[in-house]
């Protein structure tokens, strides 16, 4: 495990790990940072950020087994940084996609589905945003998400809860108890 | 809209399949650049600080005598590790710090140390300050800090106390009921029957820091980043602060022993390495007249490794006691600490180390 390596680690061979550790996790950070915030440049910026608290906060790193969960968690916090910041800037330029499916048809059905989704996940507040995607498109557990998050399991699916019913998605019965 | 929509929709939202050629560069020069100065707090409290092998020294034999305490068969409460005497009129600092030290707010020694069989980051004095409740184990538990008897007064499910949100406690001033925090739920637990009622529900916030008024009559708590004040017995919530620019991410609340005066500790914007910058403020009881009492250190909250600052006012309203981090170099873990300062923001202490906590002054019977 890489996070075992990281505690003695001193200079040169902590950069290198450190770098090992960024070029392995860069992707599905941006990924993440890119889902919870819709828009790329702020993604990169918040990505860029984790990246630049982490290797502060390297020393402060204990529990080597926690280190997913630790990187996970600066990252969420400084989505959740970037969107407070700028909640009333970040947009989601849907028109290309509108564009696509003005031919009618399913086209144009899945189209509108993502409209509304595009314009209910930007009502969504910054911590609504983050527990969907976590549990959504990271398919984090909701005591992962609680882990990640810094709240109770009961507060995950409570965010959960509302922020489904703001965008107006049905889950199937098995998913609709895991997250009740 | 189903669930096969949403996550379709988050794929695409999250479309890019690698991070841009740009980003890549920057994450790469991270590790290049050279050392940027953590923030740092005032040199009195770092000339008084212990060393860090010394706070790893304490924390070693405090994590020893926990380690040591006897897991109880069922429910088990919290023991206390000695035979001290401790007089109602000795003024101590409780902390709640994964284990609980009574800790001297004047020379800072660490007068007991009260064993529990798992983690408790949730503590109480009772107004008399003859005992400690705890939140352990899906229950409530007191126990006297004189003589260890325990007892657990009512089962609370979620209040396990094995992570600082896990759930918080505040003792009413007339010694009747306990004030419980848990998830968005306020709870009032009858010490007498073991009764629990739910107060208020805050769906979708979490419901945090109870802390009731000098008189009993109100309590204080925070929802999300919003304070409120209810009426203990019937009532709405009404908001006192609310999250803005200025007023940051507010986190622990105690009113001033005059009641006069709500505090909390606020967090300004995170620095982009981390760390958080912390204050206390206050208001007057309705939320009028909001300032800055003073800087008290930084945490580095978002690591995950680290408990959660926290304050409390001392009995006579002369002094505070808070936990805050400081930075110590570059490349070096962070120091946390238990501080005393006087009210007005003036002669800051430093006490013991601590990885965060909840400082409980212990009240005057």
């Amino acid at each position: 495990v890489l996070g075992e390596r990281v505690i003695d680690e001193v200079g040169e061979d902590r950069a290198a790990t450190f770098d090992a550790f960024a070029s392995r996790n860069l992707d599905a950070a941006y990924r993440v940072a890119t889902a919870i915030l819709g828009d790329p440049a702020a993604a990169q910026d918040a990505t860029h950020d984790a990246f630049v608290a982490a290797w502060r906060g390297w020393p402060s790193l204990r529990d080597p087994s926690r280190f997913d969960a630790w990187f996970g968690r600066i990252l969420v916090n400084t989505c959740r940084n970037a969107l407070r910041r700028s909640r009333r800037t970040i947009v989601t330029d849907v028109s290309a996609r509108l564009a696509a499916g003005s031919g009618g048809g399913d086209h144009a059905a899945e189209a509108a589905v993502r409209d509304s989704l595009d314009r209910a996940f930007a009502r969504l507040s910054a911590d609504h945003r983050i527990a969907v995607v976590l549990r959504f498109y990271e398919d984090l557990t909701v005591d992962e998400i609680a882990d990640r998050t810094g709240v109770s399991s009961g507060t995950v699916k409570s965010r959960l809860h509302y922020a489904l019913r703001a965008l107006g998605v049905q889950l199937g019965q098995d998913v609709e108890e895991s997250t009740r | 809209m189903n669930e096969r929509d949403l996550r379709a929709w988050l794929g695409e939202r999250a479309s890019p399949a690698a991070a841009p050629d740009e980003l890549r560069a920057r994450v790469a020069a991270i590790t290049a650049a050279p050392p940027v100065a953590a923030p740092r707090v005032g040199r009195r409290s770092l000339r008084r600080r212990s060393s860090w092998r010394n706070g790893l020294l304490l924390a070693a034999a405090l994590a020893a005598s926990l380690g040591g305490a006897t897991l109880l068969a069922g429910r088990a409460g919290p023991t206390p590790d000695a035979t001290t005497s401790l007089p109602l009129d000795r003024s101590l600092i409780a902390i709640a710090s994964s284990g609980v030290a009574l800790v001297d707010p004047v020379t800072g020694d660490r007068v007991l140390g009260l064993r529990t069989p798992l983690e408790t980051w949730s503590a109480a004095w009772s107004a008399d300050g003859r005992l400690l409740a705890f939140g352990l184990r899906d229950a409530i538990w007191t126990m006297d800090v004189e003589t260890g008897a325990e007892r657990m007064i009512a089962a609370v499910d979620g209040c396990r106390g094995e992570r600082w949100w896990d759930c918080e406690l505040a003792w009413s001033p007339d010694g009747g009921t306990i004030a419980v925090t848990l998830d968005s739920q306020l709870m009032l637990v009858d010490i007498a029957s073991g009764a629990v009622v739910v107060r208020l529900d805050q769906p979708g916030a979490e419901v945090r820091s109870p802390a009731w008024s000098p008189d009993g009559a109100t309590l204080a708590f925070l929802a999300g980043a919003t304070l409120f004040t209810i009426p203990a017995a019937s009532g709405p919530a009404t908001v006192v602060v609310e999250e803005s620019d200025e007023v940051w991410l507010p986190r622990d609340v105690a009113w001033s022993p005059d009641g006069g005066t709500l505090a909390w500790m606020a967090f300004p914007e995170a620095e982009p390495t981390g760390w958080k910058h912390i204050v206390i403020a206050a208001s007057d009881a309705e939320g009028s007249n909001q300032r800055v009492l003073f800087e008290a250190g930084n945490c580095f909250c978002i690591s995950g490794n680290w408990g959660p600052p926290g304050f409390g006012w001392s009995p006579d309203g002369t002094q505070m006691a808070f936990v805050t981090q400081e930075a110590r170099g570059e490349f070096e873990p962070p120091s946390g600490g238990l501080f005393v300062i006087d009210a007005d923001g003036t002669s800051k202490r430093f006490l013991i180390p601590s990885d965060g906590g909840r400082p409980l002054w212990r009240p005057r019977p």
